[in-house]
């Protein structure tokens, strides 16, 4: 079950013993929450997805592109269904001098030398076509937002009695209350994430200077949130570990041998 | 022991069996967030689900609540049922070095990979039933009978995590940290138990 931003900064005001909000905020305490969202994400990378942005779609001539706002590593670029090189713009000038005008099919991507959030196509696109780029990438969780009440319109059928009856009065009367709340936002991680991102807006509540401060306290919940970033930090070596080999065992897929002379022409053989 | 047990041990050590300053909810849950982490920490549970794919789709979510919901830790292997085969992990590099536009290829699954955390990926993909072995976060404790599925040996980890979490929430930062710290030794204790549990039955000896 997902949990909630709105609930988390409520379960974080209760743990510090502050429901009240009389020496942390909501806002305050909204605000840690998020920067331990993103710093968890940002650190582990735990957050991954592929997808076919229109922002990737080729254009006729066009030469460059901007990634999605979300993205923070790409793992991998496919060009109809075939893998795209990533290259540095220092291989790309030795290897086609003319890269930033050639066109053709696409074959690989630089990063570097067009600013960050933008990647150049190699070759550049001859036509324009929708849905050849497809882009695997870690990225950002969505920016936490409360939840909002909105009010329910009311109406009366007519004017209540002096004296209340259930059985009479109260049908006639549609009762006024408040909406639903409009849903505050889920986290996309794992629900036993979400503790770790509760202990890291603990620790800076209780760092930071004022009434309330309690160091000790704050580096209590400081080494929790470690200790659970290294659990997410080791789930992504751990989710590889069923490949170790072994000598003898079926080894993975390696490229042709390279081809080489015959005989040591040129060198001086004793 | 039993769910019922480690409250009224975790309310004896906190000298609060009046349940005066933390109820009965806030014992339960902090008993159970500590299961939950020390799931994660040993991923001593291990069981088996069924991942249905088709013939359109080289990733599924396990995530989904169709599948698994956010209970998956990490992968073991995966059996595909429908041609009796254990399936091959690999890595998507390799697909990439050897089999150009491996994302069009149909068949019966033979090779598996995982993307980010919980993303299984196959190869190729077509209609099939497959058993994936892994391991998950059990179902936390709720009736006063639920016992930890963990042999009884680390059963106080659990006691000793609640009693870290219940101090820090009174604000006694140094009683959390020394239960926070037994915790930590006996979760360890019980990841080896879990990583050596044939290792007695296949060391070998010299002649």
């Amino acid at each position: 079950m997902a949990k909630y931003f709105t609930e988390q900064v409520t379960a974080v005001l209760a743990r510090l013993g502050d429901s009240t909000q009389s020496i942390w905020t909501r806002t305050e305490i909204g605000n840690y929450i998020q920067e331990g969202y993103d710093d968890l994400t940002l650190r582990t990378g735990m957050l991954w997805k592929k997808a076919a942005p229109s922002g990737l779609d080729d254009v006729a001539s066009q030469a460059t592109y901007t990634l999605p706002t979300d993205l923070y590593k790409i793992e991998r670029i496919t060009w109809k269904k075939k893998r795209l090189i990533p290259l540095r713009a220092s291989e790309l000038q030795r290897e086609d001098p003319r890269y930033e005008t050639t066109t053709g099919d696409v074959w690989g991507y630089i990063q570097d030398g067009d600013g960050i959030g933008t990647i150049r196509k190699v070759r550049i696109p001859a036509s324009t076509v929708s849905g050849n780029v497809s882009i695997e990438y870690l990225y950002r969780g969505t920016t936490l937002a409360n939840a909002t009440l909105a009010p329910l319109s009311h109406e009366f059928e007519g004017p209540p009695s002096a004296s209340w009856s259930i059985t009479t009065d109260l049908p006639r009367i549609a009762m006024v209350g408040f909406s639903l709340p409009a849903a505050s936002t889920a986290f996309e991680c794992p629900d036993r994430f979400v503790k770790y991102i509760r202990d890291y807006a603990c620790a800076r509540a209780l760092e930071r200077d004022g009434p309330g401060q309690d160091l000790k306290l704050s580096a209590f919940y400081q080494t929790r949130y470690d200790v659970g970033l290294s659990h997410v930090l080791r789930r992504r070596s751990r989710v590889q570990a069923v490949r170790t080999g072994s000598f003898g065992a079926p080894t993975k897929a390696s490229a042709p041998p390279k081809p080489r002379l015959p005989w040591q022409y040129g060198k001086v053989v004793r | 022991m039993d769910f019922s047990s480690l409250q009224t041990e975790v309310q004896r050590r906190a000298e609060d069996s009046g349940a005066s300053v933390w109820s009965a909810v806030e014992v339960k849950a902090a008993i159970n967030d500590g299961y939950e982490d020390i799931s994660e920490h040993t991923e001593w549970y291990e069981r088996s689900a069924t991942v249905t794919t088709d013939a359109t789709n080289n990733y599924y979510d396990l995530t989904n609540s169709s599948i698994l919901s956010d209970t998956f830790l990490s992968p073991r292997a995966v059996f595909n049922s429908t041609t009796n085969r254990w399936l091959d992990m690999c890595d998507v590099r390799e697909l990439d070095l050897s089999r150009v536009q491996w994302e069009n290829n149909t068949g019966q699954p033979q090779k598996w990979f995982i993307r980010g955390l919980w993303h299984l990926g196959i190869w190729p993909k077509a209609v099939a039933s497959l058993s994936f072995r892994h391991s998950a976060i059990p179902a936390a404790l709720s009736a006063s009978s639920d016992t930890p599925g963990f042999p009884q040996e680390f059963h106080f980890a659990l006691v000793e995590y609640a009693l870290a979490d219940l101090f820090a929430q009174d604000g006694e930062p140094k009683k959390a940290e020394a239960h926070w710290r037994k915790y930590f030794d006996l979760a360890a204790s019980l990841k080896a138990f879990v990583d050596n549990r044939q290792k007695i039955d296949r060391v070998g000896a010299l002649g």
